[in-house]
């Protein structure tokens, strides 16, 4: 047996290039369907962890997979936003826990997550370093976002504006980084977290300037004073940093109660409470929507896992057209090897043999195929979830 | 010679036909072989012209061939009994065949092609004896520096002679030629031919040659025109 071994192995080697092509075709048949199965399973669980941990979600009227998705891994917001009287209202039902989310803006490409502290207790979100956000202006980053960023404690970051022609006023702002928060292997890690009332100070509808009625007559920013009224002309131009010098001519405009949020994460006390929050939105003309993640989500699973079952009965029949394609090759090489065969025959070789040595050559591609297909879906299993992390961003 | 071959022991003649008649399916073309006998030390040319039956005639004495009558008894083996796999097993324990065509292996080097008898039998042991002997052989066949090349980068000349190693490398009891020196100058096919005609003579196995050269056929104590055989 050691000399059949021997002599398919230097077969295998010395045609290195066609047994290498052949060892690839095959794990790449053998790893793909494999690979697709653990990481579409890795992606559910990722899906169903988080969404487990999140028990209702209330934002405006449209997709619940957009507002899940907003909410949970903090994609693009694509439902308008519900005005901050949701927030009050749930609050104030005393049914539950509601904790509003602020999505429309980002800083280098991380989402900024405008919200309240009670976020990061709900989520069980720890600081690694320095404190949690309390003030306006002051930012808390997830772990990846501030290595990512290479931003820490005492430096600052800069909101994205909206866009060039955002009249609503989203100008940037400066925030500075108070606190860095440890990994969570969640899509918190990416983010950067900040007071819902910063949030909205990005968004325009806040912001602080010069006290006016203290202008020199002047100050082109002073467009007219008249009867103990000063009015500002458009040179006004509103801060881009808070500070502590500053902090106080910060104010809103309008009415608190309609100020917008993209969604609220609610936490029922009982179930008791959920039913009757559930109860509470689930009339067609509710100008909210509530949404379970976990339904949400487990919808999505088995879409995923239907096209997974899809993709695997395509791979099935890969499989086995590979599977002919290689028999063919087996089949032609052996035909290509008829001078050499006949050579074995005439010296006097066993056909047993020499069965043995074609057959062992066969297997040991196959053989190599799977123990390198077998690694990488290992691999795949060992760090599928965090290669989804990277991929969903 | 003291071997065997599936417990048969060597009687009389080493080679032996009688009354043999082959032909090819479909050709006009019969080989007739009245009667043959080969013994041990003989060194026999196998001679005729083209198509006269040379080859069939060493291809029927090494079992490749079977007559569709007559009989041929090699080693004390009659070959009408053998089985494939028998005759396979002759060829690779008793006999050594030097063919002009006979290929060497493009993935195995001229050390482990000298050895793939050896290596393919389920039947021959690969011990240091013969790994010596086979190292021997290569320095006899004057390639002893280029044991580890592959065949491509051997000349035609140092491919045959890595052939005639290999036939030789199991002590044959007959060693058959046909036409092992054909595409050989000069100097390789008096090389080739004084290695067989030297095993021949240390080990008394009879060297049965078809050639076409008239000064290798000089150099056999007998010659046999296939014409004559019926």
């Amino acid at each position: 047996m050691r000399d059949v071994l021997y002599l398919a192995w230097r077969y295998l080697r010395y045609n290195r290039g066609k047994s290498a092509v052949l060892v690839g075709s095959i794990t790449l048949i053998l790893f793909l369907p494999a690979a697709l199965q653990v990481l579409v399973g890795e992606a559910a669980e990722l899906l169903t962890e988080r969404a487990d941990s999140t028990p209702l979600l209330v934002g405006a009227p449209g997709s619940p997979v957009d507002l899940t998705l907003a909410s949970l891994y903090f994609t693009e917001p694509s439902l308008p936003p519900v005005p901050y009287r949701e927030v009050e209202e749930i609050a104030g039902s005393g049914l539950g826990l509601a904790i509003p989310l602020h999505l429309r803006y980002s800083a280098s490409g991380r989402r900024i997550v405008g919200t309240t502290p009670e976020y990061l207790e709900f989520r069980g979100l720890r600081v690694a370093e320095g404190r949690r956000f309390a003030l306006l202006g002051e930012a808390v980053l997830g772990a990846e976002a501030a290595r990512a960023l290479g931003v820490g404690v005492g430096e600052s970051i800069v909101s994205t504006p909206a866009g060039a022609f955002d009249v609503a006023g989203s100008f940037p702002l400066r925030m500075r980084v108070v606190g860095v928060l440890e990994p969570s292997r969640t899509p918190d890690d990416e983010a950067v977290f900040t007071d819902l009332k910063t949030s909205w100070v990005i968004a325009g509808i806040g912001h602080g300037h010069e006290e006016v009625a203290e202008l020199e007559e002047d100050d082109e920013a002073l467009l007219l004073r008249e009867e103990g009224r000063a009015v500002a002309s458009p040179a006004l131009l509103p801060y881009t940093e808070i500070t502590p010098e500053n902090i106080a001519t910060f104010h809103f405009h309008g009415d608190q109660a309609e100020f917008p949020v993209d969604a609220v994460v609610v936490v029922p006390h009982d179930l008791r409470s959920e039913t009757m929050l559930r109860g509470r939105y689930a009339e067609g003309d509710a100008p909210v929507q509530i949404v379970v993640p976990r339904a949400v989500v487990d919808d999505l699973v088995d879409t995923m896992f239907s096209v997974r079952d899809a993709v695997l009965l395509v791979s099935l029949g890969l499989i086995l057209a590979t599977v002919a394609t290689l028999a063919l090759v087996f089949a032609l090489s052996v035909r290509l090897r008829r001078q050499e065969i006949e050579t074995m025959r005439k010296i006097g070789v066993p056909r047993g043999r020499l069965a043995a040595v074609l057959a062992v050559e066969v297997l040991g591609i196959v053989l190599a195929a799977i123990v390198i297909a077998g690694a990488l879906t290992l691999a795949v299993g060992r760090f599928g979830g965090e290669l989804l992390r990277i991929v969903a961003g | 010679m003291g071997k065997t071959v599936r417990g048969s022991t060597i009687e009389g003649h080493l080679i032996e036909a009688g009354d043999v008649r082959f032909a090819y399916p479909g050709g006009e073309f019969e080989l007739r072989v009245r009667e043959l006998r080969i013994d041990a030390g003989d060194r026999v040319a196998v001679v005729g012209p083209s198509g006269a039956g040379k080859t069939t005639l060493i291809h029927l004495l090494a079992g490749l061939l079977t007559p569709s009558a007559g009989r041929i008894r090699v080693v004390g083996l009659e070959l009408e009994g053998l089985t494939e796999e028998d005759r396979k097993d002759l060829r690779l324990l008793r006999l050594g065949l030097v063919f002009q065509e006979l290929e060497l292996l493009e993935y195995l080097d001229v050390l482990d092609n000298v050895l793939l008898p050896y290596r393919m039998s389920p039947v021959l042991e690969l011990d240091g004896a013969v790994r010596a002997r086979a190292r021997a052989l290569v320095e006899e066949v004057g390639l002893g520096d280029k044991l580890r090349r592959v065949p491509s980068r051997l000349s035609q000349g140092e491919r045959q002679r890595v052939a005639v190693a290999r036939s030789l490398v199991t002590q044959p009891a007959i060693v058959f030629g046909d036409e092992p020196t054909g595409n050989l100058d000069a100097e390789n096919r008096d090389h080739v031919a004084e290695i067989l005609f030297r095993y021949s003579g240390e080990t008394g196995a009879p060297l049965v040659v078809v050639t076409h050269d008239r000064e290798l056929t000089e150099r056999f104590a007998r010659t046999l025109d296939v014409r004559e055989l019926a």
